[in-house]
């Protein structure tokens, strides 16, 4: 297995390879985590995975095999020791939880396993739950109290997202070898606290600005804030994605903001489409409505009070007002399967590295027809279907990923010492065990 | 002794590469041995981290990993065999993972789940309240007390447009039924004021909140035309909830259910995780309005009065709610067609006014017999 010098020329040439971007890994940011680059590495002589041109490559299909039944009793323990533990429980609940579901996913017929120790999430259960204990009371005790709690939650916020990820990964494994996450805390701060400033900036000129003009410059501030939310996502999923780790392969996002802003904005149109046909119909039927309400009317004169609806208008009303929830509810669910689809879509098919990369091929119709049978199903059984409705979510979601690998799954080999990484960040993973389901 | 009767084939990894090697696995007394081409381990059982089961069979069965101190780990495709085999090599199992497997255990689980929740509401949250009060200072009641009434001002309330002869009388009317009603130590500190409703929907109207605020409508003086002992009986009732912090106490049930059903359902979305909080929040429970009550009658009768006093105030109160002309006591017109319909009573529905408002609790038959009975010396 010799590193091939046409391999590496024909990845650097951008024209034909699909990896845009550099293929050089800054050694600072991955600290322990060597990518083979063609030559050898310390340790175990010749140890390069000979690769297949990228058109050629292994497609690998993600299955996943979990079931309603089977979640639903995990479920419910869950629930109940949750309940009686006063949600102590919670990391048993939330180690269970994931274990079965990445256990029930396999890529390439191996699955996946989470083998965090509950007693560590412990810490960062409580810990959690007093930051956030002590913002709620705060809020009700006095202003500034309030405003202590939320300013902790906010300062401490990056450190802890950061402490999750590290989590996560450190204790997930496939085949046998653990991921990684190695973003800096540095790096969670600069991405975090970007938007924050933004924020406080854009409030700050608002307040500047003479009275008169006040609700105008707030107005302003506002539309300049909600023009950068695509740029705050793509920010975090930066951070995310450009820090996955496994055996010697670092991911990187490949999409631009430029992209990602695309699917904000064909979704913005398509909730917009969807308000004015919602809004028609109801517009339709209301004025029908009214017609009929004003028919009905015993006498017409304009100063008479408004007569008591009876009840054949008191049905008609509610009618109208169930034909508006549901509209709403499924034009908002129309905007929120498109978004996802398109979302997961574009930041999983641009995550990769050179040797792997994902493909993901969400239909909309299709995620669309299982929200809408999941909400109805969910509240025809007052929330009992609901393990039911995650598990046919995740199986929708994972199966229409792949795996595209250049390099044979029995080649990998895992550089890394131990846990290696930022040693602060990672006894902060270790410390907190914190873990929030992000 | 631990010990298998026979050796399961997986699959093991060990933590270096992703190649994965043929083993048989077997367990005696307290060790694991991992026998294959290449692998030659003995490991502790325990410093095994043991895969936990989920029933089933087949392909449902899911996989089975097991990862061991040194790093590495073993993997089984068949949950099932691997199932069967723990079982037999005398493994055992926590007893959580023995429940979710049973559909029996889970859905009696299911019921007692159910039955537990109630009785923590029923029970659990009060007793934690009156432990979570026990340690508030009294002064924080002020701090709560003042944020709300300004909260409320802008809203929901104006400057009074009684003449302040009347106020005057009034405040002095009240202090001096106060005065004679508790003595020098006991008595409850409270900062009276009248306001007038600046949101129809609050109508004649009386509240107390936190830290001794306790505010009476324009618009009730008017309902009952002045009278003296009806306003010091309702005032003395909001004072009672002023002395039992009967507002904090519902701040903290509000902000105690909040938190244990977010703790408790945190699995389920969160709007489910608010209801509670939310039923909890209706407002005064019976048992807060007759300790109020007794407030009352106690104040009432050292100043004088009789506690009937409050029966006809009820009776009048009860009409604005129905939409009748508040002035008499005539039954409320029928249909749809008011001849005269009275704007602000007809708009005096209660049911946006705070919780904690006199008017939202209907003057039930139950209030008017315990005033009836007060009075007759019971």
């Amino acid at each position: 297995m010799t590193p091939s010098a046409s391999n590496a020329s024909g990845l650097r040439s951008s024209s034909r390879s699909p990896y845009r971007g550099p293929t050089q890994v800054d050694s600072s940011r991955t600290q322990g985590v060597v990518q083979v680059m063609g030559r050898t590495t310390t340790g175990a002589g010749d140890l390069t995975p000979s690769l297949r041109r990228p058109n050629d490559a292994y497609q690998i299909p993600i299955r996943f095999t979990g079931r309603g039944g089977a979640y639903f009793r995990i479920w419910i323990v869950n629930l109940l020791l949750t309940a009686l533990t006063l949600s102590l429980y919670r990391p048993w609940a939330r180690a269970r939880t994931l274990r079965y579901f990445y256990s029930h996913t396999r890529v390439s017929s191996h699955p996946l396993d989470f083998h965090g120790n509950p007693w560590t999430m412990l810490r960062g259960h409580v810990l959690m739950g007093l930051l956030l204990l002590g913002y709620a009371l705060g809020s009700d005790v006095s202003p500034l109290a309030g405003a202590i709690g939320a300013g902790t939650l906010v300062v401490l916020w990056p450190a802890l997202f950061r402490a999750s990820m590290q989590f996560r990964m450190a204790n997930t494994s496939w085949r046998g070898m653990r991921f990684g996450f190695v973003g800096s805390l540095r790096g969670a701060y600069v991405y975090f606290s970007v938007p924050v400033l933004l924020v406080v900036l854009v409030g700050a000129v608002a307040a500047a600005v003479p009275r008169p003009q006040a609700p105008m410059a707030l107005l302003a501030g506002g539309l300049v804030l909600v023009a950068l939310v695509p740029w705050f996502y793509w920010l975090l999923k930066r951070y995310q994605h450009d820090h996955y780790t496994y055996a010697q392969h670092k991911a990187e996002l490949r999409a631009s903001a430029g992209s990602v802003y695309g699917v904000f904005i064909r979704t913005a149109l398509i909730a917009l489409l969807a308000a004015v046909v919602a809004g028609a119909v109801v517009g339709g039927v209301g004025a029908a409505l009214g017609a009929t309400l004003w028919a009905l009317l015993p006498n017409k004169a304009p100063d008479q009070a408004p007569p008591v609806p009876d009840g054949a208008m008191v049905g008609l009303i509610a009618g109208v007002v169930l034909l508006v929830l549901l509209l709403m509810g499924v034009a908002q669910m129309l905007v929120r399967a498109y978004f996802t689809a398109q979302m997961q879509n574009l930041v999983w098919s641009r995550t990769g590295s050179r040797v792997f990369r994902f493909k993901s091929d969400m239909q909309v119709g299709l995620l669309m027809r299982l929200m809408l049978k999941n909400v109805v199903l969910t509240v025809l059984t007052l929330g009992l279907y609901y393990p039911f409705a995650k598990i046919e979510l995740m199986r929708m979601r994972l199966e229409s990923m792949m795996l595209v690998s250049r390099a044979s799954l029995d080649d990998l080999v895992n550089f890394r010492q131990g846990r290696a990484g930022d040693a602060a960040g990672d006894a902060a993973g270790d410390l907190l065990g914190a873990d929030f389901g992000l | 002794m631990a010990l298998s009767p026979y050796a399961l084939h997986a699959e093991y990894f060990n933590g270096h590469t992703s190649r994965p090697h043929t083993v048989r696995l077997r367990v005696t007394g307290d060790r694991l041995h991992v026998a294959g081409p290449g692998v030659a381990l003995e490991v502790p059982l325990r410093d095994v981290q043991w895969p936990e089961s989920t029933g089933g069979s087949g392909p449902e069965a899911g996989s089975r990993v097991a990862h061991l101190k040194g790093g590495g780990s073993l993997h089984c495709a068949d949950g099932a065999g691997w199932d069967a085999w723990a079982r037999a090599s005398g493994l055992s199992e926590p007893l959580v993972v023995k429940l979710q497997r049973s559909w029996a255990w889970t859905l009696s689980a299911c019921g007692v789940l159910v039955a537990i929740m109630a009785a923590g509401y029923l029970w659990g949250v009060p007793l934690a309240v009156q432990g979570v009060l026990a340690f508030t200072p009294q002064a924080l009641d002020r701090s709560v007390g003042e944020v709300a009434l300004q909260s409320m001002v802008e809203p929901m309330l104006a400057p009074s447009t009684l003449p302040p002869a009347q106020q005057q009388r009034l405040y002095a009317a009240f202090a001096q039924a106060v005065q004679q009603a508790y003595p020098a130590g006991e008595r409850p500190a409270y900062e009276l004021r009248f306001h007038a409703a600046r949101d129809k929907r609050l109508g004649p109207n009386a509240f107390a909140l936190p830290g001794g605020f306790v505010v009476m409508t324009d618009e009730l003086v008017k309902l009952v035309e002045g009278d003296e002992a009806v306003i010091v009986g309702v005032l003395a009732h909001e004072l009672g909830h002023v002395r039992h912090r009967h507002g904090m106490h519902a701040l903290a049930r509000g902000a105690l259910l909040t938190v244990a059903s977010s703790a408790a359902l945190g699995d389920v979305s969160s709007l489910m995780a608010a209801l509670p909080a939310l039923l909890g929040q209706l407002g005064y429970s019976r048992d807060f309005e007759r300790q109020a009550d007794e407030e009352a009658v106690r104040v009432l009768r050292a100043a004088g009065h009789s506690p009937a006093v409050m029966v006809s105030f009820f009776e009048k109160i009860g009409n604005v709610r129905r939409g009748a002309p508040a002035t008499d006591g005539s039954p409320p017109a029928s249909g749809s067609q008011a001849s005269r319909p009275d704007p602000a009573a007809h708009d005096a529905q209660p049911e946006s006014a705070p919780p904690l408002a006199f008017s939202t609790h209907p003057a039930d038959a139950e209030r008017i017999r315990f005033f009836q009975a007060a009075a007759r010396g019971q």
